[in-house]
């Protein structure tokens, strides 16, 4: 399917000794060469932020997975930080894809603007490459934030391969800058996929756990929303993920423009104000 | 508008001390009941992250600006975790709108997701609430991370006023969760506003600079605004707007960011590429 061997840069937010990331770079290796340019800590929900406290040091590391070794950088940085010192600095020649994950947790719904995986694909796309954000759904939310090792990432592998072939095989129809992939808990090689849009619905809420006065830490903690399948439009993220456990593929712009009647917004906003 | 106060949150991303966000403040606190929640340090493209390190700490202040002593509120988070606990801690009812602004630099194309002004409209729209997020552009590169006194905001305090009010007295149409005001450093009261879409463009150029030779040593990502030729970029845009026309782009944008592509399509087109 492919006429020559490719670049593609992979990175993600739980970090470079994230079980999730080897398992992507380990089904990648597949398809070519594969660099993996990852935080050196964890970077969940980082968004596509870029810090000005960020450091940017670049470690080279030899790293032993599977009984491979592996080329790894960690970057003293973001997500989408990642990607810049990736291709900034550290590859030779522009990747033909960016990979990022595979996350510990889903990304769907309204949460994906806060994930630092989906970020690191926006940055990679705005930079002109395609990108993957890879995601597995996980069934104790505790997981997100730990590297448990009762995780199993091999079908979330298998899908990233799966993606990231179908990715380098074509180009993306015009404004679809990035392939989102949720990946289901109980997934097999078995499982359908179906393409989905995002839910409009907020997936994640953020608490603060504070207890005592607010001039101590009030640290954030997250949980997801609960939602029934009859809130949410069938052809959506949570519901195909959740309720139909498929394997979802979102297809993501960069244009962040409402699809409103551009003249009957204007009528409404000009009004007699004007 | 009716004869109870909205209730307004304000928020930014360059930090409690930005002249932009006392601008902001001024002509805000003419058209409803305002809080001010912002970033205790400077958080400039933060986009809509939730680092996991930051403490929370919330410090009620008393500041002194144009005459009167003001309430705000200084946050030990970025500008979406200000956001939360303004209506999770601070605030005993939700706001009727959240304005986060006046950025310091114009946030345009593909580089409003790095944004954190944009970033706290996009999590105040998350939960439901209307956001608006201004920034005035600038010409001189350090001011977006020096708070310079020599940028006058009046202009821009004023627009910020003027689509508060829209926003409080219309429902905004479906698929409308933020309005992004980017204002002409040259703008005057008078100076015109179009509505437009966020450019496909990549806004923002980058660049590392290293402390020493060895990737082991500090580095930051600096920014360059790329500004295209007029030929490049499609007139109804924010960049083509607010570079060309020197009038206030005003950009409707959504949460949802799926792509515009023909979902059925593009399922076709990969079931076959499989």
């Amino acid at each position: 399917m492919r006429p020559k061997p490719c670049d593609i840069l992979l990175t993600n937010d739980d970090g470079i000794d994230s079980p999730g990331l080897w398992a992507a770079a380990a089904a990648l290796s597949e398809l070519g060469e594969v660099t993996v340019v990852a935080p050196r800590d964890q970077a969940s929900t980082t968004s596509r932020s870029m810090p000005i406290t960020s450091d940017g040091i670049i470690q080279k590391k030899s790293i032993c997975h599977n009984g491979k070794m592996w080329k790894a950088y960690s970057i003293g940085g973001t997500p989408a930080q990642c990607v810049q010192h990736g291709i900034l600095e550290i590859l030779k020649r522009r990747p033909e894809l960016v990979v990022s994950g595979i996350n510990y947790g889903e990304n769907v719904g309204y949460s994906i603007s806060l994930s630092g995986t989906v970020g690191a694909a926006m940055e990679g796309a705005a930079l002109g490459i395609p990108a993957l954000a890879m995601s597995l759904q996980v069934k104790n939310f505790e997981d997100v934030y730990q590297h448990s090792d009762h995780i199993d990432f091999s079908i979330a592998g298998y899908f990233t391969k799966y993606f990231a072939e179908l990715a380098l095989s074509k180009p993306f129809p015009p404004d679809v800058h990035i392939l989102k992939i949720d990946v289901p808990a109980d997934a097999t090689p078995q499982t359908p996929w179906q393409i989905t849009h995002l839910a409009r619905h907020q997936a994640f809420e953020a608490i603060p756990t504070r207890t005592g006065p607010w001039s101590e830490p009030g640290r954030l903690t997250g949980r997801l929303i609960p939602v029934r399948p009859d809130e949410l439009d069938p052809g959506a993220d949570i519901h195909v993920l959740r309720f139909k456990n498929k394997v979802t593929v979102t297809p993501v712009s960069l244009d962040m423009t409402s699809r409103v009647d551009f003249q009957q917004l204007e009528v409404l906003l000009r009004g007699e104000n004007e | 508008m009716s004869s109870i106060q909205p209730k307004i949150l304000l928020t930014n991303d360059d930090g409690i001390e930005s002249p932009g966000l006392w601008a902001a403040a001024v002509t805000l606190s003419e058209i409803g009941d305002l809080t001010i929640a912002a970033p205790r340090s400077q958080a400039t493209s933060a986009s809509r992250s939730m680092p996991i390190t930051s403490d929370g700490i919330i410090e009620k202040r008393a500041i002194q600006y144009q005459g009167k002593t003001w309430t705000a509120y200084a946050v030990g988070g970025s500008p979406a975790q200000v956001v939360i606990h303004s209506l999770e801690e601070i605030l005993s009812e939700p706001p009727d709108l959240v304005v986060s602004g006046i950025n310091y630099g114009q946030n345009v194309g593909y580089s409003s997701s790095v944004s954190g002004t944009v970033g706290a409209a996009i999590e105040a729209a998350a939960s439901g609430i209307p956001g608006l997020a201004v920034s005035l552009q600038v010409t001189n590169m350090e001011h977006v991370y020096n708070h310079s006194t020599s940028v006058d905001f009046t202009a821009a305090g004023f627009f910020t006023a003027k689509f508060a009010r829209l926003m409080l007295k219309e429902q905004l149409p479906f698929d409308v969760d933020i309005l992004k005001v980017e204002i002409p450093i040259e703008a005057t009261f008078e100076t015109d506003w179009n509505l437009v879409r966020t450019a496909r463009h990549r806004g923002w150029r980058n660049a590392v600079q290293r402390d020493g030779n060895s990737w082991t040593t500090p580095a930051r990502i600096n920014g360059g605004v790329i500004i295209p030729e007029p030929t490049e970029i499609p007139h109804d845009t924010d960049v083509y707007t607010l570079y060309y026309e020197k009038k206030v782009a005003v950009s409707p944008l959504s949460l949802d960011p799926t792509s515009r592509t023909k979902l059925d399509e593009l399922e076709e087109r990969m079931r076959n590429a499989a």
